[in-house]
This record gives structure tokens, C-alpha cells and sequence, in this order.
């Protein structure tokens, strides 16, 4: 039996995922390059939140301390926060484009993301703060949503049809711009490997200032997500048939999108470009919960968090003490999982 | 009640529809006829609210329709469109829950008199049997009774229905007739485009014969469809009859080539 959407989720869902997102949280403080036992991640962690006094923290060095909340608690909460976004932003864009494929690379908003940033980078912005990146990938991921939108908008209305084939344009053009500036800027070897390791996607190096740069923009995505939760569930029927049971379906589009592009915006800027994500935890969420985006949308969020943590932890324990890119890591575990379910069964969703 | 006054419909350079005077009658099921393409399902769109007419009003209970919000419309006119194809695997009592959307608060939980509207929609189209299966599993006419089932949830007053019997079997097509009859003797308004004229004399009260974006006729369909009306719209010829069982009925010809 799976969750009726429209009857409530129940509890158990939330102590699922929420207790696997705590797991791999502590997972991801507790496992590195330097070993610090489970038992003294969750002390220190407990010592740090809790006032003074309450947890003895017990027989952890300063320096394991440092470690953990300088170092792992920010890159863990740097991935659950882009984990997060990618994933709601994911169910936002399929639900809009009733198309289980869809991502918002689809729409052209993470080619928009990597562009901005890639300028941000090659203006050497990104050197001077930390805020920079973020911004300049919002940014270019908003252009490029709206540039699509209104590219494929005739007469306030935004046929789906026409709406994918302007995001697949529009992002082979911010792809190529990405490019170019590439080239350009191949001269400055230290400026272009970073840039080409940050297209690969990874979460090396991230302090605190990468979770105060994207957490306000993924609290407020995820907020206004489940706002427009019923809406999305009758978007699914067709959009003549929401607008007829009463949702106001350019505004919600319109909306709906926005945030997506928010969202991507966000995670692309504090871990590069992360594929897969988006795609592979909402169809798994959809094939275990059903289609009701009450259940779906949350779960997706927590899944996401969990699911990037778990791929971060991987990337930087297989081939220790270096490190995998991120963005091949979720591509690996990704691609292949998703072709399976692919496979195995058919897409429900309906391409119709 | 609605109304379409002088109501035209533009796309482009186009008129869909154009100069439609269209009151619908309280308590009665109104046909919309017409060949294809004549403007039916426009009709339909603009009556509902769902297009914005390009000249002239539409009147939802005295009020512009213009003016007025799309929840406030959905809770007055319910619509079944011809393409209902549904990809998603909502069961049937999720998507007929979803016709309650228009009475819920953003996040109010369904109450026990939504459950209650939502049972009595499915036992009236006959889908109640079928209420845990998933939408995309049934049969074209199962799916078109769960989706009049989720129009009927929303209580509304006036229902709107495009070819609602186009994939049903005889036996359906029926119960479909005779539950738009049931809902016009309760106090609802139907308005149904219908391509079969048989079924249009046997069980509409009104009927509006559309051609090219244009109303050519309205009234009772056994004095609107003379034979004369039939051969300018359709371009056949009609025969009508008496059943043995005392029914009128019509018979179409190609027309004589002479």
C-alpha cells in the first residue's frame, strides 16, 4: 500500500526519511580522513548544540573538534542543503512539464547556473567573496528561466511542448557559453581548472559562508514548494482540467518554476554542477509513494539531503586521502539506477 | 445562471467563435451540435471560464465571469473536456477527491462531507467498484465515468461536458444520457456537446446548432432539426421516423447526387 496523497502522508514516512537523513548526517561528520568514532561525532555534535554543561563531550582533542565543525558539519550541511533543493526543484519542474523526465537542466536553468558562475569565476569575482558564486548562479539561473518563459510564451500561455524545446535551445546556448569563456580563458591555468572542477560538482573546501549563502534561498524554495503541494497534484491531470477544478495555472506555473529556478540556483552555486539528483530521487520517491506530491514533495526534500551526503561521503573516502568529483559520483550511482528503473518499469508517470 | 453575450473568440487572426448569444437554460440539458470544428468545445471553454472572450461577456450567476476568480468558478461550473487521458496512477477516489479542490482552504484535509460528496459522486457514475484502481488502468469507458464522477464531486450547478459518450458502449452511453437527465431534475444545468443528432432528440431538452463559429438555430432539437437545418449544417440528408415504441428517431443519407 503507498501513502493517498490526498488522505495524508502519516508519520511513518517522516520517521523514515528523516531518521536515514540523521544517519547519513552523523555518517558524513564521522567518517574522513581522519577517523573520529561515531559515538564522539554525536557527543561533539550534542556538546555544540545543546548549552553548556548539558553533554560532556567527553575525551575529544581540539583538534577533532575543529575538525568537525569547521570542516565536515559544513560540507555536511552544504550537501543536504543542495541535496534538498535539487531534488524539490526536480518534482517541482516533472510536475509542471508532466513529464517524469524533465530536470531542470531541462528548462535550461542549470546550464544559466553554471554560466553565471563560470562568469563569476573568469571575472575573478569569486575570489573576493564567497557570495559572489551563489549570486551569479541564481542569477544566470533565473535569465535563463525567464528567457525560456518568455521565448515560449504566445498570449499568456506557456504550451509544455514549446517550453522544452526553448529550454533545450536556450541551454545548448548558455552550454556554449560556458565553453567559450572556457577557452578564453585557458591562458589563466589555475582559473580554469577550478572552473572545470566545479562543472564536475564537488563539495571540497566548503565553510559555513556556503550554508548561509544557499540555506535562506532553500528554506524559502521549499517553504513556497509546499505552498503550491495540491496545485501540483492537479497539474497532473492537464492543465484545462486544473484550471477547471479551480487552479489559477499560469500563475502557478509561473511560480512553481521560479522557485525550481531558485533552488538550482542555490544548489549549483555551493556544489557545482550535480547531476542526476533531481531526476533519480523523485522517481524513486514516486515509484515507493504514489504521485501525490503531499507525500512525494517532502520525502523527495529529506531523500535528496540524505541521498547527496551519501555520495559525498563516498567521494571523498574512495580513493583517500583525494577525492572524487561529486557530480561523477552521483552520476554514477544515477545513470545506471535510473536506466534500471527505467527498464524494469515503465515510465508511470505518462508522457501524454 | 450563464451566459454568453455577443461572445466572440479570436486565436490570431481567426474567429473561433463569433456573434454567440447563448443563455443556458436552468434545469435542462442543452446539445450543443455542430460538424467539427464548428465551435463547440469553444463554447464550451468560454462558459466555463476557461478562455477569456475576445469580445462580449460571459455572465456566471449575474456576475462577469471576467471579474471573477478561477476557485470561485470551478465551484460553480463543472467541466469534463474531451481529452481526458490520464497518465498518472492516482486511483480513481484520489482523482475524484481532487474535484472537491475548489472547496478546500490551501491546506484543509478533505472533511467528512468532502469523503461524503466524493462517495455519492462515484456510486452516481456507476465507478464506485472501480474507486482503488489506478486512473490509468481503466478502459476508455471507465475512465470517462470516473472523470464525469469527479465533475459531479464538485457539486457544482452547472455541468459542461465535451462529447462525454464519444468511447462508451451503448449500455454506457445511456447511463450517461440518463444521469445527465437525473442531474437536470435535481436543479443542475447541462450543457453537453453531443455529435449523435439520435441521441440529442432522445434525451436533450435544448439544442444550439453551431456552424463555422456561428448559432444557426436553437430551441426544441425535434423543431430544430428539420431536414432543411440538417442539409445546410451537416450536409446529409435526414429521414426522421416513429419507433415501434413510439420514439422519434433520424436516419441519415448522403445526399441524392442528381
Amino acid at each position: 500500500m503507498r501513502a493517498s496523497p490526498w488522505i495524508g502522508s502519516g508519520p511513518f514516512l517522516w520517521l523514515l526519511a528523516g531518521g536515514a537523513l540523521t544517519v547519513v548526517g552523523i555518517a558524513g561528520v564521522a567518517i574522513g580522513s581522519t577517523d573520529i568514532g561515531w559515538a564522539s561525532a554525536v557527543r561533539t555534535l550534542a556538546a555544540g548544540a545543546m548549552p553548556a554543561g548539558w553533554v560532556d563531550a567527553g575525551a575529544v582533542t581540539d583538534a577533532e573538534r575543529a575538525i568537525i565543525w569547521q570542516i565536515r558539519l559544513p560540507r555536511v550541511l552544504v550537501a543536504a542543503l543542495a541535496g534538498c533543493g535539487l531534488a524539490v526543484a526536480g518534482v517541482q519542474v516533472q510536475a509542471v512539464f508532466r513529464n517524469p523526465l524533465a530536470e531542470p537542466s531541462v528548462i535550461g536553468c542549470s546550464q544559466g547556473a553554471a554560466l553565471g558562475a563560470v562568469i563569476a569565476f573568469v571575472t575573478q569575482l569569486s575570489t573576493r567573496s564567497t557570495l559572489w558564486l551563489p549570486l551569479f548562479a541564481f542569477a544566470g539561473a533565473l535569465i535563463a528561466l525567464f528567457g525560456v518563459h518568455a521565448m515560449a510564451t504566445r498570449a499568456g500561455k506557456t504550451p509544455v511542448a514549446t517550453l522544452l524545446l526553448a529550454g533545450i535551445a536556450l541551454g545548448s546556448l548558455m552550454t556554449a557559453g560556458t565553453s567559450l569563456l572556457i577557452s578564453l580563458s585557458l591562458v589563466d591555468w589555475q582559473v580554469t581548472s577550478e572552473i572545470v572542477f566545479w562543472l564536475m560538482g564537488g563539495l571540497d573546501g566548503r565553510s559555513w559562508d556556503h550554508v548561509w549563502a544557499c540555506a535562506p534561498f532553500v528554506a524559502i524554495g521549499v517553504s513556497l514548494a509546499w505552498w503550491y503541494v495540491r496545485d501540483l497534484d492537479l497539474m497532473l491531470l492537464g492543465e484545462e482540467t486544473a484550471a477547471s477544478l479551480g487552479v489559477d495555472v499560469e500563475r502557478v506555473k509561473r511560480a512553481v518554476l521560479g522557485m525550481a529556478a531558485m533552488l538550482t540556483g542555490a544548489a549549483v552555486a555551493v556544489s557545482g554542477v550535480v547531476g542526476f539528483v533531481g531526476l533519480v530521487v523523485p522517481h524513486v520517491m514516486r515509484i515507493l509513494l504514489g504521485p501525490g506530491h503531499r507525500a512525494l514533495l517532502p520525502a523527495s526534500g529529506l531523500v535528496g539531503a540524505a541521498f547527496l551526503i551519501a555520495c559525498d561521503i563516498l567521494a571523498r573516502t574512495v580513493r583517500a586521502p583525494g577525492e572524487l568529483r561529486l557530480g561523477v559520483v552521483t552520476a554514477l550511482f544515477g545513470a545506471p539506477l535510473f536506466l534500471y528503473l527505467l527498464r524494469k518499469r515503465q515510465v508511470e508517470m505518462g508522457l501524454s | 445562471m450563464l451566459k454568453l453575450e455577443r461572445v466572440g473568440k479570436r486565436i490570431g487572426e481567426r474567429w473561433l467563435v463569433r456573434h454567440v448569444t447563448v443563455e443556458v437554460a436552468p434545469s435542462r440539458v442543452t446539445a450543443l451540435v455542430g460538424p467539427n470544428g464548428s465551435g463547440k468545445s469553444t463554447i464550451l471553454r468560454l462558459l466555463a471560464g476557461l478562455w477569456q472572450p475576445s469580445e462580449g461577456t460571459v455572465w456566471v450567476d449575474g456576475t462577469d465571469a471576467a471579474g471573477m476568480t478561477r476557485r470561485d468558478l470551478a465551484s460553480r461550473i463543472g467541466y469534463v473536456s474531451q481529452a481526458s487521458h490520464i497518465g498518472v496512477p492516482f486511483t480513481v477516489r484520489e482523482v475524484v477527491l481532487m474535484g472537491r479542490h475548489p472547496h478546500l482552504g490551501r491546506f484543509q484535509s478533505p472533511r467528512q462531507q468532502d469523503l461524503d460528496a466524493v462517495e455519492r459522486a462515484l456510486a452516481r457514475a456507476d465507478v464506485l467498484h472501480l474507486a482503488d484502481r489506478p486512473i490509468n488502468r481503466l478502459s476508455g469507458g471507465e475512465l470517462q465515468r470516473a472523470v464525469v464522477a469527479r465533475c459531479l464531486a464538485t457539486e457544482a450547478k452547472a455541468i459542461l461536458l465535451d462529447e462525454p459518450t464519444a468511447s462508451l458502449d451503448l449500455e454506457h452511453c445511456l447511463e450517461i444520457h440518463q444521469l445527465l437527465r437525473d442531474l437536470v431534475a435535481q436543479g443542475s444545468s447541462v450543457v453537453v456537446a453531443l455529435h449523435d443528432l439520435n441521441a440529442v432528440v432522445r434525451w436533450a431538452d435544448r439544442a444550439v446548432v453551431l456552424d463555422r463559429g456561428r448559432v444557426v438555430a436553437k430551441g426544441r432539437p425535434g423543431a430544430v432539426l428539420t431536414p432543411g437545418k440538417v442539409a445546410a449544417v451537416f450536409r446529409v440528408d435526414l429521414e426522421r421516423f416513429r419507433s415501434d415504441r413510439g420514439v422519434e428517431g433520424l436516419v441519415f443519407h448522403r445526399p441524392e447526387v442528381s
